[in-house]
């Protein structure tokens, strides 16, 4: 998919490779857009500049009242973060709608807003807070609002040798609160049919200040500005939630695709903005997302970030360690880790079903993190930690595996009857496994969560849940067990 | 037959370790390095002349070896019942899946790449996308040589209708459609293959019927079938969707040609575009009752879009059309289903073969009639309900264990049990409690939200033909080897039955055990290899429970006898079971013997719809089942949660968008399968056991009967919940909020 792979470890260096290939180049970081754009041959490449390694751009900070995202800040890290959650709702909301476990823990919301599709969630919750980028190059910095980024659908204002520096935006607290809603045809892993976040000031009761912005309803995401203005001076009754969200559905311009008519889009639009408005007036705004989100990483913020002393560069061989075994792999610097993983590590325990990371069968453990392979360049294992199902059972307890050279959950989902087909059960494996290290007793609804990324088309999933449930038991010290129904 | 220790227990499955270590393999996993790599190169257009095919660009480059057209193709025709499809097209395209030619090259990449390079020459022909229009006098001919486009019409004559609607108080009228499904097992079609130092050719994938394979691979290439083993890999799921061959015929016929190892693996996008769909079904019907709650006729005109080949079109047409009437003594009846030929992706087998789409109008026609007869829709069922010796549509008695009606009483009182129940004409659910909402999905999870939120209850009954129908020919094969002096040391079960992730070979296996009296662990299940194992038949229609373990079974108990009344070291029988027999339908009436077992399902749900977006959330399902015997109680329950899965999907989301024949969600992030967060809370799955009488220690098929009643199930329970109707699968949050604004215009 390209044949040339770049891996700057600075800013610095970074700058000088897109000044010196521009437009023969594209940025790629949790690769989670660019990987499925290149396999459909969407914007070639010869070059792909790895900005992963940019430590210094993974970051969420509140200065001064402003709340500034590095270029690398993932769905995860926004979503755990209580600037995120506190300062920043709508976005972190956005961020928790995407995709699956595995996709937020790589994608990055800066990556979101190169992509420019009118359907990217964090887009629209941004474009509600205010944001402005700001753009780097060789040249010097450039800020731009967001709404002069945005030209239309997937085109922005990047130049070719310009990186995503930065995200800011005013910190919501203060009187000013807000919401993200979104429609999608299933409840994970599902692109917008609509989208709509709502940042409103108040004045007591009365809203003094409104941002409204519209996903999926037009080439941009665009603001409601007759709904905005019909807001001011307001209070949040039921019947001004109801106006206000057909005044919204009054500014969209959406199409007819595959996911639904310009008028289903328009109609479910009002729906979101009348309910998003009435949650706000009841502050029930940050309902449904989980105090303590599933995350499926492990490692410290930077983890992926920081390199182990001493390793070199990445320079055409990957040098990784899977399984706890170091390797060498020479002719896999244009694959994916997939391929990889299959081909130069002969490990075909991991599986492709989809090659577009919406199925899961691919999920291992990079850095810490559970990943789908296949939307990560296998340059980025350079110098990483990879776990695949092979090495699970080695994972299970710091003198190795027990129970017969299992891990836990796989001794359960022997017994629980969760394997059939079995294609599905590699990943699915290593997305529990994960959840279980992150969180010793999930409860169902975070077992549901942890697993959405993961699809299975044999058993309906009753046993899986099942399975993961029965493991949590296992592993829980012995103290705690006695309060585990089994 | 007796009870014993094994069969029943919840054993676990021998396939699991590998299969939770990663070690299994499936049949991309076998490609090794020095391989050649296939690669299609697809039509993309659903109707065009080939006018020529240049392929100089693709052969020059570095690592392509050949480029395989028609032309290479010894016999240029397959398929399950009627060999009209192509390996290779060599005049005409007639749907976008295709194949003009395969790339055969040293390496994946290049074999990719050399494919884009073929030039393929095209006249463009008029495409028939519509199995309407498609019946059109002067609609243009999927297949030239053909007549018309008709690929059957089944007609089914029972009674008088005239007199029944006559003797009918209400008569009520309606229209249903439902679309393509997409399988989407997990593993996307792959294999090997290569020819062995004795001159025999091996294909190594997955499949749902070895020998069937091995059959239409030989045909293909004029081979006898000696020459052809077929061999399974693990089997990454099929619901079907591997009966009609796929990456088979190229991998047999590059191996064959070039005497080197090869390889094909489908992406998933390939996979999509190129296998055969559930049929998308239009059920026009007429049904009437009495006051009294007899259904006196159903009228019904049962039109199947089967694509561009024939693949097992008539087959699910014929099955379609028996079910028109659903699971009810109907004395009146006039059917008439009619399978097209359009340049649509062809449609085949998909777990329930024609009945959910019949089921799915019969039901909703039912619980629409009690409503206007002011009778309780479970009264009207009770009054009607197929009972021992009723009559099929098809003039005949239905075959012995007739159990549509325990297992629908059943399914009331776990409907009761949850505190649903009959009121003002109705089944009405628990009041919503307090904050229950907050489980719901993104835009209805808001407590402002709980006034769009409407709940409902509905319930629906099914019928499935368990095995192979209307006269076509069934057998199961087993051979049952017991070796040892004295006692039996070695015990070898060979039945050529697929295990496509259902658990088949556990089953067999537990069966054996009972019958042989030996610890199942013990026994090696040879059961992969068309040459190593008989033929039992496909791993499809829910019957390799029944008939590969009624040979199992009698091959064992056979065995057994032998070593008992012998001094051999080591005795082995086969035994080939057949059932019943069936007949094909007469022509002018479709009378006859259709099927020799049936299975009996009934569904109780209860959703919540969001009338803001359209949305519907389905809270739980009751799902009850007569399997005869449970022979691995742990393997049904897995058998009704998948199925259940896929009825979920099929009711709520699963829309294969197709425009002029081109597929528009050819991917998983297009074409929207149930995640963990999709599916019911709550599922209950409740296994009845009333024995077959032929089964193995009274066992019989479940596999497709949960798909069979949750679509008409699941549309009962939107119309308590909002007073609307859906007639057309799947119910789409956009088709929902569209029937609610229908009401509330009128």
């Amino acid at each position: 998919m390209w044949q040339t792979y770049l891996q700057p470890t600075t800013v610095e260096e970074t700058l000088a490779l897109l000044a010196e290939h521009g437009d023969q180049a594209r940025i790629v970081s949790g690769g989670t857009d660019v990987l499925v754009e290149l396999s459909r041959g969407v914007r070639p490449t010869e070059t792909l500049i790895d900005i992963s390694r940019l430590g210094e751009l993974r970051y969420i900070r509140e200065e001064g009242g402003v709340v500034r995202l590095g270029g690398l800040a993932t769905h995860n890290d926004v979503v755990a973060s209580a600037i995120g959650r506190e300062r920043a709702l709508p976005l972190a909301q956005a961020c928790w709608e995407v995709g699956a476990p595995q996709l937020r823990t790589r994608g990055t919301v800066a990556g979101n807003l190169v992509t420019a599709s009118p359907a990217n969630d964090t887009i629209t919750p941004l474009l509600a807070l205010g944001a402005e980028v700001v753009l780097a190059s060789a040249g010097g910095e450039r800020t731009l609002p967001l709404g002069e980024f945005l030209l239309g659908v997937r085109r922005t204002a990047i130049r070719p040798d310009e990186l995503v520096r930065e995200i800011r935006f005013p910190a919501l607290g203060d009187g000013r609160r807000g919401i993200f809603r979104k429609l999608g045809l299933r409840r994970a892993q599902a692109i917008s049919v609509v989208d709509a976040a709502i940042v409103l000031g108040f004045d007591g009761e009365r809203v003094s200040g409104a941002r409204i912005a519209l996903g999926a309803v037009a080439p941009t995401i665009i603001r409601a500005e007759g709904a905005e203005a019909f807001l001011i001076g307001r209070s949040l009754d039921a019947e001004t939630c109801r106006r206000a969200g057909a005044l919204a559905a009054d500014a969209a311009r959406p199409i007819d695709d595959i996911r639904g008519s310009a008028g289903y889009r328009l109609k479910a639009l009002a729906a979101l903005i009348e309910r998003g408005l009435a949650r706000l007036g009841d502050g029930a705004e940050a309902e449904g997302l989980p105090p303590s989100p599933v995350l499926l990483e492990t490692a410290p913020a930077d983890g992926g970030a920081a390199r182990p002393a001493g390793s070199e560069p990445f320079a055409g061989v990957i040098r990784t360690t899977v399984n706890g075994e170091p390797q060498a792999w020479a002719a896999a610097a244009g694959k994916t880790l997939l391929d990889a993983l299959r081909e130069d590590a002969a490990l075909t325990g991991t599986k492709e079903g989809c090659a577009e990371g919406e199925c899961g069968a691919c999920t291992v453990w990079l850095d810490g993190q559970a990943v789908m392979s296949c939307l990560v360049p296998a340059p980025q294992a350079h110098g990483a930690s990879l776990t695949t199902i092979e090495g699970l059972a080695a994972t299970a307890t710091e003198d190795g595996p027990r129970d017969g050279g299992l891990h836990p959950l796989q001794r359960t989902f022997i017994e629980a009857g969760a394997v059939q087909c079995g294609y599905c059960i590699p990943g699915m494996l290593m997305a529990g496994a994960k959840l279980l290290a992150e969180r010793p007793a999930p409860d169902e609804e975070e077992i549901r969560i942890a697993l959405s990324g993961n699809l299975c088309r044999c058993t309906g999933y009753r046993k899986i849940l099942d399975a993961v449930q029965a493991a949590a038991a296992d592993l829980a010290p012995a103290g705690e067990r006695a309060g585990v129904g089994r | 037959m007796t009870r014993s220790a094994v069969v029943g227990q919840p054993l676990p499955r021998h396939d699991a370790l590998g299969k939770v270590t990663g070690a299994t393999t499936y049949p991309a996993d076998l490609v090794r390095p020095g391989m050649l790599h296939l690669k299609a190169v697809f039509a993309g257009r659903p109707h065009a002349r080939l006018l020529a095919i240049d392929a100089r660009a693709a052969l020059a480059l570095p690592g392509v070896v050949a480029v395989l057209t028609a032309a290479d193709v010894p016999h240029n025709a397959y398929g399950l019942i009627e060999p009209d499809q192509p390996v290779l097209c060599g005049d005409v395209v007639r749907f976008e899946g295709d194949k003009v030619a395969v790339v055969v090259a040293e390496s994946a990449a290049s074999a990719a790449t050399a494919a884009a390079l073929v030039r393929v020459e095209y006249a463009a022909l008029p495409a028939v996308t519509d199995p309407e229009l498609a019946l059109a006098a002067d609609a243009p001919l999927v297949h030239a040589e053909r007549e018309s486009n008709l690929l059957l019409h089944v007609p089914i004559r029972k009674g008088d209708v005239a007199a029944g609607f006559a003797a009918a108080d209400v008569v009520l009228e309606g229209e249903f459609t439902t679309a393509w499904q997409e399988h989407a097992f997990l593993q996307p079609e792959a294999g090997i293959a290569w020819v062995d130092d004795g001159e025999r050719l091996i294909v190594e994938t997955a499949g749902q019927w070895l020998h069937e394979d091995r059959r239409q691979i030989a045909a293909v290439l004029g081979l006898p079938e000696e020459r052809v083993v077929v061999r399974y890999a693990a089997i990454g799921g099929a619901f079907g969707g591997r009966e009609d061959l796929s990456v088979q015929a190229p991998l047999a016929l590059a191996a064959w040609k070039l005497r080197r190892p090869v390889a094909m693996v489908w992406s998933r996008e390939e996979s999509i575009v190129g296998h055969h769909k559930r049929h998308p079904i239009r059920v026009r019907c007429r049904w009437g009752a009495t006051k009294s709650g007899q259904i006196t006729a159903v009228e019904a005109d049962v039109l199947a879009d089967g694509g561009a080949y024939a693949s097992t079109s008539a087959e699910v047409v014929k099955v379609a059309a028996l079910f028109a009437t659903g699971c009810y003594q109907v004395p009146n009846v006039a059917v008439d289903g009619r399978a097209v030929y359009t340049n649509n992706v062809p449609a085949g087998a998909f777990r329930g073969f024609g009945a959910p789409q019949a089921q799915f109008a019969a039901e909703v026609m039912v619980t629409r009639l009690a409503h206007a007869l002011g009778l309780d829709p479970a009264e009207l069922r009770r009054r009607n309900l197929y009972h021992e010796g009723s009559l099929e549509p098809t003039g005949h008695p239905l075959p012995a264990g007739v159990s549509a009606r325990p297992v629908f009483e059943r399914c009331l009182e776990e409907a009761a049990r949850r505190g649903w129940r009959v009121a003002d004409g109705g089944w009405r659910g628990d009041e919503p409690e307090a904050g229950s909402a907050a489980t719901n999905g993104t835009a209805c999870n808001l407590p402002a939200a709980a006034r769009h939120l409407r709940r409902g209850v509905g319930f629906a009954c099914g019928i499935k033909n368990l095995g192979y129908s209307f006269g076509f020919p069934e057998q199961a094969t087993a051979t049952v080897e017991l070796a040892g002096r004295g006692e039996v040391e070695r015990t070898t079960v060979r039945v050529g039955a697929a295990d496509v992730g259902q658990g088949s070979h556990l089953a067999l296996r537990q069966i054996a055990a009972d019958a042989l009296e030996v610890d199942p662990a013990l026994i090696e299940m040879v059961c992969d290899d068309s040459e190593l194992a008989p033929n039992a038949g496909s791993a499809s229609a829910s019957r390799l429970t029944y008939m590969a373990g009624r040979a199992v079974h009698d091959a064992a108990v056979e065995a057994l006898a032998k070593y008992r009344n012998s001094d051999d070291a080591r005795v082995e029988a086969t035994v080939q079971f057949r059932p019943a027999t069936t007949t094909a339908l007469d022509p002018e009436t479709g009378a006859g013997v259709p099927n020799y077992c049936y299975g009996y399902a009934s569904q109780a749900v209860e959703v919540e719809v969001d009338e803001g977006t359209g949305q519907v959330r389905v809270a739980a399902v009751i799902s009850v089942h007569d399997v005869g015997r449970a022979i691995n109680r742990q393997q049904v329950e897995g058998q009704i949660e998948g199925c259940l899965a896929q009825a979920v999907g099929y009711a709520l989301m699963e829309e294969l968008r197709v425009a002029e024949g081109r597929i528009l969600t050819p991917y998983l992030s297009t074409y929207l399968l149930p995640t963990t967060l999709d599916m019911p809370p709550e599922i209950v799955p409740v296994i009845l056991e009333l024995a077959d009488p032929h089964g193995p220690f009274g066992a019989r098929g479940v596999a497709e009967m949960p798909l069979v009643p949750l679509l008409p199930a699941i549309a009962a329970a939107i119309h308590d919940a909002c007073g609307v109707w859906l007639s057309q699968q799947p119910f789409t949050p956009e088709r929902v909020l569209a029937a609610l604004a229908r009401r509330d215009a009128g």
